[in-house]
């Protein structure tokens, strides 16, 4: 059975509207969540491209061109996801740590 | 799945709305400034008429030029020389003086001689670095607000696919003589979709120019934290030594010039020509030389080749070309800036723009038609948004023809409130754009019309003034060659009429629908 024939219109449209907009604190923790921890992600990406591809023998300044053109191919789809999650609770957290562990372990390396 | 479909599809429209409504005004101002950027050199030459000079056919000699420049200038830690080109005929020189601030000039490319000029920022000076910065340079704040929108319309085009999904019906939907909502959705939709591709790429180079700012942390720890390392690997930056205090004079600087263009032209296999020439630690024992393409004529690619001399010997001391990845990163911005040489799309580039800004304009619009029956027309929220969106549309527009008007109008020795000539047609940009505000707020609806025809009168009163001024009118200017000013012009015309056009239309459409509303309804 299709997830289509087990909703209803009125059903559809009011569970969007949970989804889709939700209360203040939650479109604010969305917000921050994509942007702010977003922001984490894709810094702590740059690291850790920069510092792991030279041992893989690109240059590192190459190694930081690169990482700088992909984080901003990443950061517009954490922004989407972040904005339209059903767990926005529980998925910005999960960002927010892989933020910190992507910082973290580019420290590391 | 159609469930997913569907509420993703529902999450997009709210992102769209929210990120729109809240970013529109700034994407306003930097997409309309933007354009305007894409003839900043035209601008420049509008606006400081003394730069207004015959190209040149002989070869600049920058040996002369050092031994010509100002005295405060001798003995500067940086003293950079910007080539003349066809778009910008005089040279630049800018230096640092002992106090730190930075100084420029314009000389004659063939005599060498300064020319007094108007004092203005002009394109260059504000138009440019208000598109990236909003002139907001405390912490780099209107970087990172202007960085922000950036991500934001990245994410608003994104979303505005998922949300109009019959994107290839609505392409060719156009119906302006249909209510002024569902007319102003189809323009939005029309504007949104002709440019998309220019929308996404002019968004993602833009970010990608100033990436490593954004980054700044991410792009130094694979250095150490070290960003001097950094740029001498990812662009050929050059530290020169502490300066010795032993003076010394410089090898020839235009030997160097020659030696560094062969190289890059050996490599590349057609010729390559340096257009920044740059002495650090000047007349000193640890000076250095540097030469860069920064804005090749006949590439895409940016500051591809670098080279850097020892001042007193004019031994090579670095000679740098980008590698691939970076290459290809410089290709974008270059994209970006658009400085090579190709006139038709330099036109493309300037109504690319104007389309962005008209694609945001009814973005904006079509959330306040679409909520006019819904939210109270006097609540908050609602007004709001409305003197945003009427002050961020014909606002900026209305400060850009006062800049333009003012520049043309002060006093060369205008001085007022420690503010010299420069920065007082700053501000009255800045007060101009805040009284469009104002008078979009107590006016509300009515002010679309006024500020159209006050955007008429100022783009018809700088072509006036520029004749009257300067005597060079379009068809002077377009005899004695001066493509740029003739342009800049016939633009302003353009847009008199434009406004006019407009100002009618508003007339003529809020009349209909005051008319609509006293209407019986049947």
């Amino acid at each position: 059975m299709s997830v289509y024939r087990e909703t209803s219109p009125s059903a559809l449209t009011d569970r969007s509207r949970s989804i889709a907009l939700g209360a203040a604190p939650v479109s604010i923790w969305r917000f921050l969540s994509g942007f702010g921890s977003g922001y984490f992600v894709i810094s702590g990406l740059v690291a850790v491209l920069g510092s792991t591809l030279p041992t893989m023998g690109l240059p590192k300044g190459e190694a930081v061109s690169l990482g700088t053109l992909l984080a901003l191919f990443v950061y517009v789809p954490i922004c989407l996801f972040m904005f339209s999650t059903t767990r926005p609770w529980r998925d910005g957290l999960a960002l927010l740590m892989a933020g910190i562990g992507l910082i973290a372990l580019a420290k590391l390396v | 799945m159609i469930r997913a479909t569907e509420e993703f599809r529902r999450a997009m429209n709210w992102a769209h709305t929210w990120l729109g409504v809240a970013l529109g005004g700034v994407l306003f101002a930097v997409f309309w400034m933007g354009s305007l950027t894409v003839f900043d050199s035209e601008i420049d030459r509008w606006m400081i008429p003394e730069t207004r000079v015959a190209p040149s056919e002989q070869a600049v000699s920058y040996d002369r030029l050092l031994a010509l420049m100002p005295k405060a200038a001798v003995g500067s830690d940086y003293v950079n020389f910007v080539a003349p080109e066809e778009r910008s005929r005089t040279v630049t020189l800018f230096y640092r003086g002992a106090d730190g601030t930075f100084h420029d000039f314009h000389l004659d490319p063939v005599t060498g001689q300064e020319i007094g000029v108007t004092d203005s920022l002009a394109g260059t000076g504000f138009i440019y670095p208000f598109h990236h910065t909003l002139t907001i340079y405390w912490a780099s704040l209107g970087m990172w607000i202007v960085g922000f929108a950036a991500l934001a319309m990245l994410i608003l085009l994104v979303s505005g696919l998922y949300i109009h999904r019959k994107i290839i019906a609505e392409f060719f939907v156009f119906r302006p003589r249909r209510k002024t909502r569902r007319a102003t959705l189809d323009l939005h939709n029309l504007s949104s979709l002709v440019g998309l591709p220019f929308y996404f790429l002019i968004t993602f180079s833009g970010l990608l120019t100033f990436g490593f700012y954004y980054l700044p942390w991410g792009v130094a720890e694979p250095f150490g934290g070290d960003t001097d390392a950094l740029y001498a690997e990812t662009a050929g930056a050059f530290q020169p030594g502490d300066r010795t205090g032993r003076p010394a004079s410089l090898a020839s600087v235009d030997a160097m010039k020659q030696e560094a263009e062969s190289l890059w032209s050996s490599e590349e296999g057609v010729k390559v020509e340096a257009n920044i020439i740059r002495v650090l630690n000047h007349d000193d024992e640890s000076a250095v030389v540097y030469f860069r393409n920064t804005f090749p004529k006949d590439r895409v690619v940016l500051s591809e080749y670098v080279a850097v001399f020892d001042g007193a010997s004019g031994k090579l001391l670095q000679n740098f070309s980008l590698p691939p990845i970076g290459h290809a990163s410089a290709w974008v911005q270059g994209a970006h800036f658009m400085q090579f040489d190709h006139w038709p799309l330099r036109w493309l580039y300037f109504l690319g723009g104007l389309g962005g800004c008209v694609m945001i304009a009814t973005g904006l619009l079509f959330w306040l038609k679409s909520r006019e029956g819904k939210l109270a027309a006097n609540s908050i929220e609602y007004r709001l948004v409305e003197a945003l969106t009427i002050g961020s549309v014909t606002g900026i527009i209305v400060a850009t023809g006062a800049f333009l008007v003012a520049n043309r109008l002060l006093p060369h020795d205008a001085f007022f409130l420690g503010e010299g000539r420069a920065e007082l047609e700053v501000q009255v940009f800045w007060l101009s754009w805040l009284a469009a505000l104002i008078h979009a707020t107590l006016l509300r609806d009515r002010s679309w019309k006024q500020q159209c025809l006050l955007i008429a009168a100022l783009a018809f009163s700088a072509v006036m003034l520029n004749a009257l001024t300067t005597g060079d009118h379009i068809f002077a200017a377009l005899a004695g060659g001066q493509w740029g000013v003739a342009g800049m012009d016939g633009i302003l015309m353009l847009a008199a009429l434009s406004a006019i056009w407009s100002a009618n239309k508003l007339a003529s459409k809020t009349n209909a629908d005051n008319f609509a509303t006293l209407a019986p309804v049947e």
